[in-house]
């Protein structure tokens, strides 16, 4: 993608100089990022260098605090946003470790989510007819047992079952802007492939999509336009798709190096 | 001067209500009640305590209260013999000969259209027999302007085979307050399925002793306590194994706003010689207000080897990253809420016997 175009592109997302405390442990500390609307972006990074820290800042999540820096997420301060206001605007986050919640079944969740979102935007819920059709189609092109909708939320589900069950929200759901925290770990290879069918369904050009990952094996499924690395709180260095191979042959232990000398 | 009065589809609805010897409470509380009921075929039978024998029962599909007096020994076409034994309200029912589900209401007892403000207590023993389940809901209600206590004291007989789907349901007028003592009996290869649920009660205390007296009986017990404001409410469960091969189960809830206080203990007790014993008692809380008050013992006493017994209690808040999962998809915070707490209770919800649900769902709704 050249430059001309991405300038033509619509921001989605733009982060500046980014402080963030948790538990009064400064996470992340100068993050910058950039996200325009039709890209996929990825961000690698050691455990602990605050990938999962912006991942749940981004949805919204209590516990964070933003000690300076912004975030401008469509033209809006993400900042001022509830979870729940962030996700009516848009963003969902595919969670690293989905909450499992016995006594909810599936099927009531993913109802009451989309018919949320359906009423902030003015839409006529779906009975359940309709909503079932909907769903069901979504499921078979993640080859998800249909059992899994009327059993408890995440209760119980493999890995694999709990991955794709959060593919089958975004792609539900429809976001602008899409975060998936480690969605590929936890995955064999059969799954793995399924999963980034499922996200690369979902690329177009009004959306974006932010996978956070350890390893190089999603994005040879889901071939990014950039790839950040995130260390200690920053990013360090950004480059194309090639960056990932790169990492996966010499590890972090060179940037950081070439980060703190920087 | 004793009043048994049957409700019978075929004989004109009555309205002569002033005959009987029941105040406008009474009525009211039936017009309040019955339309909860009217699914499945109900029949209700109105014990109000203290008063010799008023009681009568109604059918949930008449308008009104279409009704018919009936004497003791009872109403043998329904399967329900009647004495009384100086203040007990005795009950045997035949569960092959009961048509539907059966409803008592317990009220307070009132000379005239005035309640009392004092205390009121009433005592009933229900024997039941045959192997075809009974279902069987208890109301205790208090109408809206009743500020006094009732002491209740029921007891179950479950005979050989016999099974009994029963379900407690306390309802007080947020000032009264209440003591409800329940003791079931058991023979053999009987199969006892209880809940028990308050709502409403500025101080509530619910004390059930089951006692397991031959072998391969079942008990089951499904309770919730949801207390509220300045409530108090306790909840002291008792299952006594005392022959071999017998089960129990013991599911309770406790939801706890506000400034209300909560105690629960539950105890197992086995029995020298009550050999391949197995019991579980759960007991878990969610506290939802930093004021609010919750107190659990679970207790084991165990006088034999070769048993199985489990138990355990907690005390916690809603799970704030479940809360947050539910939010990030969308689902508004106070909806979000709503369905963890229903998911909380549900083990217990899921157990109840249709005929009770709808009002219960609309205690709930209210106590939310």
């Amino acid at each position: 993608m050249g430059n001309s175009q991405m300038n033509e592109a619509k921001t989605i997302l733009n982060i500046q100089n980014l402080y963030v405390e948790v538990e009064n442990k400064t996470i992340l500390q100068g993050l910058n990022l950039q996200i325009n609307a039709g890209e996929v972006h990825a961000i690698m990074g050691p455990n602990g260098s605050g990938k999962s820290t912006l991942a749940n800042l981004l949805a919204r999540k209590h516990g964070y605090t933003v000690v300076k820096g912004s975030i401008d997420y469509l033209g809006q301060d993400l900042l001022n946003l509830s979870a729940e206001e962030s996700a009516w605007l848009g963003i969902f986050l595919g969670f690293q470790y989905p909450v499992a919640i016995p006594g909810v079944s599936n099927i009531q969740f993913l109802k009451s989510s989309l018919n949320a979102m359906r009423a902030k935007q003015a839409k006529p819920p779906l009975d359940a007819v309709d909503f079932l059709k909907i769903v069901k189609e979504k499921m078979q092109q993640l080859e998800m047992p249909e059992d899994l909708l009327y059993r408890s939320l995440n209760d119980g589900f493999s890995g694999g079952e709990k991955k794709r069950n959060e593919i089958l929200q975004m792609s539900l759901l429809e976001p602008r802007l899409a975060v998936l925290d480690e969605t590929d770990s936890g995955l064999d290879i059969d799954a793995l492939k399924i999963v980034a069918e499922g996200i690369n369904r979902l690329r177009n050009s009004e959306r974006a999509i932010l996978l956070i990952t350890h390893y190089q094996r999603l994005l040879d499924y889901v071939e990014p336009d950039y790839i950040h690395v995130l260390s200690k709180g920053k990013m360090i260095r950004s480059g194309d798709k090639s960056l990932g191979l790169e990492l996966e042959d010499k590890g972090y232990g060179w940037l950081s190096v070439a980060g703190s000398t920087s | 001067m004793e009043h048994l009065i049957l409700a019978d589809r075929q004989t004109q609805k009555s309205r002569d209500l002033a005959s009987l010897t029941h105040p406008e409470y009474t009525e009211n509380a039936l017009h309040t009640l019955m339309p909860f009921f009217k699914s499945e075929n109900a029949c209700f039978l109105i014990c109000k305590q203290n008063e010799v024998g008023s009681l009568f029962l109604s059918d949930s599909q008449s308008q009104g209260i279409a009704s018919q007096a009936i004497t003791s020994p009872g109403i043998p076409s329904h399967g329900i013999a009647y004495h009384r034994d100086k203040e007990t309200h005795c009950f045997s029912i035949n569960s092959k000969k009961v048509r539907g589900p059966l409803i008592f209401l317990h009220l307070p007892s009132a000379s005239d259209n005035k309640l009392p403000q004092t205390s009121a207590t009433s005592l009933t023993r229900v024997t039941v027999e045959g192997a075809t389940p009974l279902t069987l809901v208890e109301l205790y209600y208090h109408p809206a302007h009743f500020l006094g206590e009732t002491t209740a004291n029921a007891q179950f007989i479950l005979q050989e085979n016999a099974t009994l789907k029963h379900v407690q349901i306390q309802k007080g007028s947020k000032k009264s307050k209440q003591i409800l003592h329940t003791t079931v009996a058991q023979r053999a290869t009987s199969h006892y399925q209880g809940a028990v649920f308050a709502f409403d009660l500025l101080s509530g205390t619910t004390l059930l002793d089951i006692h397991l007296q031959a072998a391969f009986s079942k008990a089951e017990v499904y309770a919730l306590m949801a207390l509220k404001q300045v409530e108090e409410g306790q909840l002291f469960l008792t299952t006594y194994h005392e022959k071999p091969d017998c089960e129990s189960k013991v599911i309770t809830r406790g939801l706890i706003s506000d400034e209300a206080k909560g105690e629960f203990s539950g105890k197992i007790i086995v029995s020298e010689g009550a050999i391949q014993t197995r019991a579980k008692l759960e007991n878990k809380n969610l506290l939802l207000s930093k004021q609010a008050e919750m107190t659990t013992r679970p207790f084991l006493e165990i006088y034999n080897d070769d048993v199985q017994c489990a138990h355990g209690a907690t005390v916690g808040q809603l799970d704030g990253e479940a809360l947050f999962y539910l939010n990030s998809r969308g689902i508004p915070e106070p909806m979000a809420k709503k369905m963890l707490l229903e998911a909380f209770i549900q083990p217990v919800l899921s157990e109840i016997p249709s005929v009770a649900r709808p009002y219960l769902e609309e205690c709930l709704r209210d106590d939310a």
